[in-house]
């Protein structure tokens, strides 16, 4: 396991010990005993109270000094692989000590200006750039690359490397997600700690011995785990690249906006690269009580959901008979088609488990207010592998928010995408089920003489559709999912609306006001009011008030976590 | 360190193997320019080398040689008319009178001025580019000529052609009648005020008597100018006004007022001629040019009124609007009284401006500068071709000397800038205006004195001083010394 | 209030300034003078103005007939630099794309399969329009792979959309090779087959 004592996950130090003098002090004496599990310890002059146990780098950046380093990762074992991190200290002056290694003690000083410190600093990044390539120019790392940050703070001199590099593998696939490129490779370990300790499925190692050095896979083997494209993140240089981000970006160009992974119901918090109304890769975020700063492979590249195939414009009537429409036209049209139907019993509504609750909201007060229905079928991805990390079985983010949506609007919720009984008229929230879905599409088309549904990419179920809606992603809108543990997570729109396309309660407005319903939502926010006003685990909770990392819902959270499931402090 | 990236960077500068614009097909690869920037070309103050001489020289007779092919048009044309006439049985004074004057409305007004007005157009533009060093205007193509720009005149064309395919804007609240009269009010006296000018002297030729020139027997000549031409002061001062427009008025009130002015001017600087000649007919004031002074001096008005010919012109060009006396249409302030016109309309005008300016030249020509006559040699040449052959010659004389006083207007309007308008005035009523009544009163007193004689005489002296004192021998000199700039001579007087 | 006055006296000009007689023939001397010159003088078409011959003054330069020589350091239409087997020496870096003062360049990048170069340029666009021919893209190049030594500038379109030049259109002129290129044809530095 990680360590458990790095400073971020501990409990910040007492206020009044906190706002230590900013002044320079080099005497240990003057100062007032740290409380319990807290020592004082001096950097560059600079006082501070820090967890006992932590080491030098991060006793530095509590007071804002930042001491270089490679190897090291909070969440993983140490190394000291990389000496970037070398510093003074007051037990030992004249002689340099890794800051990754050390643990404070009382009254302990750190020195990471000094000469010797630079010098070594120095030092230590000339020679990873020993046999470094420096392609920058065609490294997807450029610009968020350690070794050329550090090469400008604490190196900046020409190369004094008059022979030829040590060639390396330059692009050998590791897996399905991941490409190794070895003569970028520092060789820090980061990559091999984070399969053996945090992924614990040890596919890669470091082989071969001195400058020839390298990561490798194990024999027969491939980097294939699902937690593979971590290593893509913590690989402090361009040696690891994701193959799915692989040249298509410049990172300088992106935008990192921060949203939740829709891919399975843990609700993993991430950070979506985004350029213009384009989503290039997701990284992952920190959430200690979600999903730490890991993420999993298929939440990595879920973002093309959004992307790919989208339901561009409305369309009404199938096949031959398609017409595609303005928004407007096609609300128009499909009003008429649903305004007989109204209270009918060879009407079903079904929800997707994917949709946001604000969307679930509206749609569930669509079926019951606008079309009359007393009952609600839920839809959704069909349930995939999971483990006892990160990944859950339920590949639906919201499904927990439809069953709170249900309840608190007395709505009967039927789990199951298959309404027999009655199916002549189908309208579909989210065009996500399960089974065999071309044979699906294709009995539909066949039964169903009204199909409306709202969808995000093409299916054969929105082939089937005789009213097609372009639907808008979650990250093209605001809203909330409510994770299998009961965490009500909130995002922010982090792409325009693509194409026609329009989150369901907007849809639901504009079918409401055709069809003379009173269900006119402006904003998610509006609709999560609603909700909230009628949901007694929402409480009265607005959308503005949700924290950016979430709540746990009263009386929804589980009674035990998976075993190795990050989760709230204190909790099983 | 990286051997990936790094390379030279001049090297991707420089063109490696390739020339700038070897992939361009061009061959417009030159060395950079070679020394000191800013100053003037090298060859400011070149000679003409002997090509150029020789090409000046054929560029003269060129033109001579044209003039020569249009004066014979004007004979000929007058003689087949003439003849035509008799032909068809015309008594022998009907078929002169008529013929005489169809044919030089034909050849003379239509034909000479006209055409001529309608190349200064050109001529205008061109020469003032010349004199700008520019190259002027040279694009416009005749059709499947596409490599000869022909001196620019395919742009007469194509002008025509535009402001004859122009929209016409009317100004709705100005008066239509005097807004669509205006043009031709002011168009019409400019073309007719050359009716009274002779080409030639009567002369015979295949037994027709002919002469060229519409009606230069008239008896009233010079007060027909005088009267026509207080006419076109109507045609822009009411175009100025029926456009409703306060620039146009504006324009209209500066033409009427500088027009007005200088008529009188204009006026009082023939009156010394007719004293001197003692007539008003202009082909009598012509006949009495021949001969010469003391021998060698062509008996020309120009050397019994050199006075005059100062204030005429000034007093001409401020007549026809040009520069310096350009305040009427003043482009860069007020545009003037034609501001709104567009399309044909301003296109009269314009042209009517050219035709002024080619009326005045002959004018000058007739009154100052000997009209038809030769300086020199009409005798000889008398005796030994005739005076049918001195006729022709003597046509293509004036066509020259028009053609010459016309350039010299232009060489005039792109030499001066525009006077203010309390300029214009105080040079009309207290300088030209004084002088010419002076100049009539001497004119007369010698006259008295001295008859013709004494007016040669008296004009010679005249033009000796006016010569000495341009070229600067003679002259009142300030006192003092040299402080042309106000704050230097007021800061001299303060501090003594 | 008391104000500054300044007095500007006229300069006391006597009759002869007042007539100014003399300075108008010289003006007129002035100006025939150039016509003269402009009129009978042949004129040079040498575009250097400081070698010409002749009385011609006229130093206008009638494009397009004629043209002046552009200076050596002038910048061209862009060309993407070929490499020796035809391939643009562009490695898709996005440098010149970012330093683009305009915007005006568009880059989409591919990845080659084969060779021991990954990246190129599976699109790269300029908006010629939008260039303001400041260079810079040029000088970010890492590998030499834009230049401006063109010599032309770009050429006049009718619509928009086709002062947008592609790859295809960009990438001409000689080829050009560094001895740092080596890596370019699939070897190693020391001239070895590079190992994958
Ligand atoms: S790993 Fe960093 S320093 Fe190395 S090529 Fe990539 S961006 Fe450049
Ligand atoms: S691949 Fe990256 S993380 Fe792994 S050892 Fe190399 S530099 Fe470190
Ligand atoms: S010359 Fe300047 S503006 Fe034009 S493409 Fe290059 S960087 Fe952009
Ligand atoms: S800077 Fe050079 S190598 Fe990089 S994308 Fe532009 S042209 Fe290609
Ligand atoms: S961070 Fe300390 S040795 Fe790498």
């Amino acid at each position: 396991m990680a360590e458990p004592n790095t400073a971020t996950a501990s409990p910040a130090p007492p206020p009044s010990t906190a706002a230590a003098p900013a002044g320079p002090s080099t005497s240990a004496t003057t100062i007032a005993p740290a409380p319990e599990g807290f020592v004082n310890v001096v950097v560059d002059g600079k006082h501070a109270v820090v967890p006992q146990g932590v080491n030098l780098i991060e006793a530095a950046r509590q007071v804002n000094v930042a001491i270089p380093y490679f190897c090291y990762h909070p969440k993983l074992s140490i190394a000291g692989q990389c000496r970037m991190c070398l510093v003074e200290t007051s037990d030992a002056r004249g002689r340099l000590v890794a800051g990754c290694q050390i643990r404070v003690k009382e009254g302990l000083q750190i020195f990471t200006k000094t000469d010797l410190v630079k010098d070594a600093q120095r030092a230590s990044e000339e020679f990873h750039l020993v046999n470094h390539p420096v392609d920058c120019a065609i490294c997807d790392q450029s610009g968020e690359c350690k070794l050329q940050d550090y090469y400008v703070g604490y190196d900046a001199k020409p190369s004094r490397i008059a022979t030829y590099k040590v060639n390396k593998p330059k692009r050998k696939i590791f897996g399905p997600l991941v490409v190794y490129d070895g003569e970028r490779c520092i060789l820090c370990t980061r990559c091999v700690r984070f399969m053996n300790e945090i992924a614990k499925e040890p596919q890669i190692a470091m082989v071969g011995r001195g400058d020839h050095s390298e990561i490798d896979t194990v024999p027969g083997g491939q980097l294939d785990s699902k937690y593979s494209g971590n290593t893509v993140d913590i690989c402090p240089v361009g040696a690891l690249l994701n193959r799915d981000f692989r040249f298509t970006s410049r990172v300088w160009y992106l935008e990192n906006e921060r949203t939740v992974c829709d891919a399975c119901a843990n609700g993993c918090n991430v950070g979506a690269d985004v350029r213009a109304d384009e989503v290039y890769r997701y990284l992952p975020k920190r959430n200690e009580e979600v999903n730490d700063v890991w993420l999993c492979d298929d939440g990595r590249v879920s973002y093309h959901r959004a992307m790919d195939g989208r339901v561009e414009t409305a369309r009404i009537g199938r096949g031959d008979a398609a017409r595609f429409l303005s928004d407007e036209a096609a609300v128009q049209s499909t009003a008429e088609a649903l305004k007989p139907l109204v209270g009918s019993s060879e009407l079903a509504v079904l929800i997707s488990k994917t949709l946001t609750t604000e969307e679930m909201l509206a749609a569930a007060v669509f079926a019951r207010d606008v079309l009359g229905q007393k009952r609600i079928y839920s839809t959704g991805r069909p349930p995939g592998s999971g483990d006892d990390f990160l990944i859950r079985t339920d590949k639906n983010p919201n499904a927990p928010g439809l069953d709170l949506v249900a309840k608190a609007l007395g709505l009967e919720l039927i789990d199951a995408d298959d309404p027999k009984n009655h199916a002549q008229h189908l309208v579909m929230f989210g065009a996500e089920m399960t089974g065999d879905l071309s044979a699906r599409g294709q009995a539909m088309a066949q039964a169903l003489k009204t199909l409306v549904v709202l969808g995000v990419q093409h299916t054969p179920i929105t082939e089937a559709a005789t009213h097609l809606l372009p639907l808008s992603t979650h990250l093209e809108q605001e809203g909330t999912f409510l994770n299998y543990y009961g965490r009500l997570q909130r995002f922010r729109q982090a792409i325009p609306q693509r194409f026609d396309s329009m989150p369901a309660w907007a849809w639901v407005t504009r079918l409401s006001k055709a069809l003379g319903g009173q269900w006119l939502f402006e904003s998610a926010a509006e609709a999560f009011g609603v909700l909230a006003a009628k949901s007694a685990p929402l409480g009265g909770k607005s959308l503005e008030a949700l924290p950016d990392t979430g709540v746990v819902l009263e009386g929804l959270a589980p009674a035990e976590y998976p075993a190795r499931a990050p989760r709230p402090a204190g909790t099983k | 360190m990286s051997s990936t990236m790094s390379h030279p960077q001049n090297q991707a500068m420089e063109p490696v193997g390739i020339g700038a614009g070897a992939l361009t097909g061009h061959d417009v690869h030159r060395e950079a320019p070679k020394g000191p920037q800013g100053l003037p070309p090298s060859n400011f103050y070149a000679p003409f080398r002997p090509k150029e001489i020789a090409g000046a020289v054929a560029l003269i007779g060129y033109l001579v040689v044209l003039c020569a092919v249009w004066a014979a048009m004007m004979i000929f044309g007058d003689w087949a008319i003439v003849g035509l006439f008799r032909v068809l049985g015309a008594s022998l004074p009907a078929a002169e009178l008529w013929g005489n004057a169809i044919a030089n409305i034909l050849f003379v007004v239509l034909a000479f001025v006209m055409l001529l007005a309608t190349l200064l157009t050109m001529g205008e533009r061109k020469w003032s580019a010349f004199i700008q060093d520019r190259i002027g205007p040279n694009r416009a193509r005749l059709p499947g000529l596409k490599n000869h720009a022909f001196w620019g005149i395919p742009h007469i064309l194509a002008d025509v052609g535009k402001m004859m395919t122009k929209e016409e804007v009317v100004p709705a609240m100005g008066n239509q009648t005097l807004f669509h009269l205006a043009p031709a009010i002011a168009f019409a006296p400019a073309v007719i005020l050359f009716a009274v000018i002779p080409l030639s002297p009567d002369f015979t030729l295949w037994g027709e008597h002919l002469h060229i020139g519409v009606a230069p027997h008239l008896n009233q000549g010079l007060l027909y100018i005088f009267a026509i031409a207080s006419i076109g002061v109507l045609g822009t001062s009411l175009g100025g006004w029926a456009s409703n427009n306060k620039y146009g008025l504006l324009g209209a009130m500066r033409a009427s007022a500088q027009m007005i002015s200088y008529e009188v001017t204009l006026g009082l600087t023939l009156v010394g001629l007719m004293l001197i000649f003692g007539t008003l007919r202009l082909d009598s004031m012509m006949s009495q040019q021949t001969g010469h002074l003391f021998g060698f001096l062509p008996n020309w008005g120009v050397f019994y009124q050199p006075l005059a010919i100062v204030a005429y012109f000034a007093a001409a060009s401020a007549e026809i609007k040009r520069a310096p006396f350009d305040l009427p249409e003043g482009d860069s302030e007020i545009v003037g009284y034609f501001i709104e016109y567009s399309g044909l309309k301003f296109g009269i005008y314009m042209i009517g401006e050219f035709v002024e300016v080619v009326v005045f030249a002959g004018l000058f020509t007739t009154l100052f500068f000997g009209g038809y006559h030769l300086p020199w040699g009409e005798g000889w040449l008398a005796g030994h071709l005739g005076p049918t052959w001195l006729a022709g010659l003597q046509v293509l004389t004036f066509l020259a000397k028009t053609v010459f006083f016309c350039w010299l207007s232009l060489a005039v309007r792109w030499t001066y800038p525009r006077f203010r308008y309390d300029q214009v005035m105080n040079l009309g009523w207290k300088l030209l205006l004084p002088a010419s009544i002076a100049n009539v009163a001497l004119t007369g007193v010698v006259i008295l004195a001295g008859g013709m004689h004494g007016a040669a005489i008296m004009g010679i002296v005249e033009l000796v001083i006016l010569l000495a004192w341009v070229v600067g021998a003679v002259g009142v000199r300030r006192s003092g010394k040299e402080t042309l700039l106000p704050t230097e001579s007021a800061a001299a007087s303060e501090h003594g | 209030m008391p104000i500054d006055t300044v007095t500007i006296r006229e300069p006391d000009y006597g009759p002869r300034e007042r007539l100014y007689l003399r300075e108008l023939v010289r003006g007129l001397l002035i100006t025939s003078r150039h016509f003269f010159r402009n009129l009978f003088g042949e004129r040079d078409l040498n575009s250097e103005v400081g070698e010409r011959q002749g009385a011609n003054l006229i130093a206008t330069v009638s494009y397009p007939e004629e043209r002046r020589a552009y200076p050596p350091g002038y910048r061209g239409m862009h060309r993407l630099v070929p490499r020796e087997d035809g391939k643009p020496r562009c490695v898709a870096c996005y440098m010149c794309a970012t330093v683009c003062p305009a915007q005006c360049i568009y880059i989409e990048a591919g990845e080659y399969d084969q060779e021991g170069i990954e990246k190129y340029p599976t699109r790269f666009e300029i908006d010629e329009l939008r260039c303001i021919v400041c260079g810079f893209c040029v000088e970010a190049c890492p590998k030499d792979a834009i230049r401006m030594d063109t010599g032309t500038h770009s050429p006049a379109v009718l619509s928009r959309p086709l002062a947008t030049f592609d790859k295809e259109a960009l990438l001409k002129g000689p080829a050009v090779s560094h001895p740092t290129d080596a890596i370019t044809y699939g070897k190693s530095r020391r001239g070895e087959p590079l190992k994958h």
